[in-house]
């Protein structure tokens, strides 16, 4: 009772710092002043070494993305109707749609699931279809005729995007080699000045090319020179009108 | 068919994204619903997923045709007037199998040696693949596609006896199986013992009834469990090489009478890849993988024999062990083995080579001594499987928490609960490394504490607190974390798809343009998919793992 009043605090322990301290487990007292702004970046995380695809992952990948193509171009891949309105379905059918060309007359006829499922009601509830959907098994004309086209596109298909690079790249090679032999059949010896010459001929034509056949031009081009370029051109012709006000 | 499971939420996001992925969209909105709210009628699923009832109907169809999801038949009341209802329920380990199918067809083209003559195994390479791009098909169907493929710029055409003398070689080795019917009873749906005792007993006599109500309609069950892998009379040869006679003969049963055994008339019969069956022989060449590291390639044939033979015993994926075998049936396993494998190694004495395994401290063989055939050898299985699991935990500490994270683990995992002093003499660490890395494992989900309170009050400075490994907890955090990884990966390579799917189009197009002007990006990209498409794909061994065997 005599500690209640003035010297209520007395007998609580001195010197205390008045609010709550963070220890570890040893009892050590843990800072927790902020010791300035968080830092703009997150450290940097040594990160472990790209994996190497074996040949085990070549042929599981070629298994695997045959399977996938299969499916996207089966009639068991199925969208909404939804997405296919303008703008859905990227260059190529905004190309369709503008040209007037339809998808089923590049593509042929598209087949319906009865087509190619055998529904039957013991493995499939009979609400899901009609009677004219259901199939009582044995293969149809349409079936037959889906599994050959997919057959037929699975050797285009099983050519990997590598093989596709490499096939372009090749193709590209020889058109250009063409036009160049065409000019210039012979070879005979040339001098190394030579080679150089015509090794920067060949990169200029490579970065210009496009220009060329866009009909750009070369270095007279003001387009190539940059935006701070001043061609002088525009500030002294007279479009008349005097001091009149410009509506 | 397995009772029903908790579904993970990672693990239907993943699935959903696979169905987006092989089915379409479409699917993938009437998957989701199925996955989140698991058993919906036709109506339920009008409702829920907005789709037109053309839509709706299609989606069902697809996937059920692809073992996505699958019916079955509701009876509210016995012998009431509510008629059955048909339900659908998706089958989400069905979904995330589909991730494995390169790898089952690997599966067949290595192996099929093993089984028949090399030279149909183009056939059987051919059958899987015609059976998992199209879900299921009849037999006829089968012949013809695989027909096609075969054929496809050949003049021979490939004999439709060949083509089914091969599907029954498969069914006979349950890589095929029947497609379940529509009108199945629906799976048993596991209760917690706490919420059966908090509900309440039902009376004795409703009870019995309810029970025998359930067995009844679970007759039609056990009817297609047995139907699964029979032979059927128009697929059978009557060449005497077959294999498929002494299959169907082991494979005989009665049919129980008013149950799905007795087939509709004219009903036709699909078939599908049986996934089971290739987790078995996955799991299987698990446990030899690991016998050939902890002994040598002799051991690992010995145990590959021993599988081979007793597989056709076991009747669900997860076996304790195999079946007990004698010497001389391994021997001469070992034997037919050798005679179509010449590459495998020759055993003179088997019965010393399994002497010498049954002796190793691991413990990977037990033997049984008596019987008719002398002393018995069998596998155990779950133990094998136990250590593969190790060996990719300890993997997997280290690689995140580096040798001295792993010492820590280690450590605990041999001695069962320890302090973190204890732990910090016995790791040889200092205290504030091993203080953060054991923090860091709790955080994982590797690690557990247990606080042991010296007073009532439970006062941290008068409380024991013991830090200990739990495996089973681990393989299960492990499995859903692996399920997550695979989740990102399909995620970052969908994403990468759009973001370059002009570019893709145009390489479709064949443009010769797109490769000078993006021959780099295009490069790229090519490297991007192939590393996160093999990543996915490992991923997924990992998952088997530690999720299904």
């Amino acid at each position: 009772m005599a500690g209640r009043g003035r010297g209520g605090f007395r007998g609580r322990g001195r010197g205390g710092p008045g609010f709550p301290l963070a220890k570890d487990d040893e009892g050590n007292v843990l800072s927790t002043q902020i010791e300035g702004p968080p830092p703009l970046y997150p450290e940097l995380v040594e990160l472990p070494d790209r994996p190497a695809i074996t040949s085990r992952d070549e042929r599981l990948l070629r298994k695997h993305r045959a399977l996938a193509s299969f499916y996207k171009k089966s009639p068991y891949y199925l969208k909404r109707n939804s997405d296919s309105g303008p703008g859905t379905g990227g260059v190529t059918a905004e190309i369709d749609r503008l040209s007037g060309i339809s998808k089923k007359r590049r593509e042929g006829p598209s087949l319906q699931l009865s087509d190619v499922m055998t529904l039957h009601p013991k493995y499939f509830p009979p609400e899901l279809y009609n009677g004219k959907q259901r199939r009582t098994g044995g293969s149809s004309a349409k079936q037959q005729q889906f599994w050959a086209s997919q057959q037929a596109d699975k050797g285009k298909d099983d050519q990997d995007m590598n093989e596709r690079l490499a096939k372009l790249e090749k193709q590209e090679t020889a058109a250009s080699k063409t036009d160049k032999d065409g000019k210039a059949p012979g070879g005979g010896e040339k001098g190394e000045d030579e080679d150089n010459e015509e090794k920067r001929a060949a990169l200029e034509d490579e970065v210009f090319e496009e220009d060329d056949e866009d009909g750009y031009g070369h270095d007279d081009d003001d387009y190539l020179q940059g935006q701070d370029y001043d061609d002088d051109e525009g500030y002294d012709v007279d479009e008349g009108g005097g001091d009149d006000a410009f509506y | 068919m397995s009772e029903q499971q908790p579904l993970h939420p990672i693990a239907c996001q993943l699935a959903c994204l696979l169905v987006e992925e092989q089915l379409g969209p479409l699917c993938k909105e009437v998957c989701d619903l199925l996955l989140r709210k698991e058993t919906q009628s036709l109506p339920e699923l009008s409702r829920g997923t907005g789709c037109s009832r053309f839509e709706l109907h299609q989606a069902l169809l697809v996937l059920i045709q692809h073992n996505c999801v699958q019916p079955y038949t509701l009876v509210h009341d016995e012998g009431g007037s509510t008629p059955a209802q048909t339900v659908f329920q998706p089958d989400l380990r069905s979904i995330l199998y589909r991730f494995r199918s390169a790898r089952c067809l690997l599966h067949i083209i290595d192996t099929w040696g093993h089984i028949d003559s090399p030279a149909t195994s183009k056939i059987a390479e051919c059958i899987i693949e015609g059976l998992l791009e199209n879900g299921r098909l009849t037999s006829d169907q089968l012949c013809i596609n695989v027909a096609g493929k075969l054929d496809a710029g050949c003049k021979n055409q490939t004999p439709h006896k060949s083509i089914k003398r091969t599907l029954c070689q498969l069914i006979s080795n349950h890589y095929v199986e029947r497609a379940p019917p529509a009108d199945l009873p629906m799976p048993r749906v596991t209760v917690h013992p706490k919420a059966l005792s908090k509900r309440g007993g039902m009376s004795s006599s409703a009870k019995a009834a309810a029970d025998q109500a359930e067995n009844v309609r679970r007759l039609d069950k056990v009817g297609y469990g047995k139907e699964r892998y029979r032979i059927p009379n128009d697929l059978r040869l009557d060449d005497d090489s077959s294999d498929c006679q002494s299959a169907s003969k082991r494979q005989k049963v009665n049919h129980p009478s008013g149950t799905v055994g007795a087939e509709l008339k004219g009903a036709p019969i699909l078939w599908r890849v049986s996934f089971e069956e290739f987790n078995r022989r996955f799991r299987h060449d698990a446990c030899v993988e690991l016998i050939d590291q902890a002994k040598d390639g002799k051991a690992a044939a010995v145990a590959a024999a021993i599988l081979q033979k007793t597989r056709q015993f076991e009747t669900i994926l997860k076996e304790e062990s195999s079946q007990p075998t004698s010497a001389g049936i391994i021997k001469a396993a070992l034997e037919e083995m050798k005679s179509r494998d010449t590459e495998l190694p020759d055993i003179p004495d088997v019965a010393e080579a399994l002497r010498q395994l049954e002796d190793d401290d691991l413990g990977l063989i037990n033997s049984a001594p008596g019987g008719p055939d002398g002393t018995t050898y069998q596998i155990d299985l779950r133990f094998c499987i136990s250590l593969t699991r190790l060996k990719a935990m300890e993997a997997i500490v280290r690689q995140r928490f580096g040798r001295l994270g792993l010492r820590i683990w280690r450590v605990l995992l041999l001695t069962g609960q320890l302090e973190q002093k204890s732990i910090k003499e016995l790791a040889l660490g200092d205290q504030k490394e091993v203080r953060q890395l054991l923090y860091g494992m709790l955080k994982a989900g590797f690690m557990a504490v247990t606080d042991i309170p010296k007073t009532a009050d439970r006062a941290a400075s008068r409380t024991f607190y013991t830090w200990r490994v739990q495996p089973e907890s681990m393989t299960e955090k492990i499995g859903i974390d692996t399920l997550h990884a695979m989740f990102n990966v399909a995620s970052r390579l969908s994403v990468e798809s759009v973001l370059n799917s002009e570019l893709l189009q145009q390489l479709e197009l064949e443009n010769k343009a797109i490769f000078k002007t993006h021959g780099q990006q295009l490069g790229r990209l090519k490297v991007v998919r192939d590393l996160l498409e093999s990543s996915l794909l490992r991923l997924d061994d990992t998952s088997a793992l530690f999720n299904d065997f």
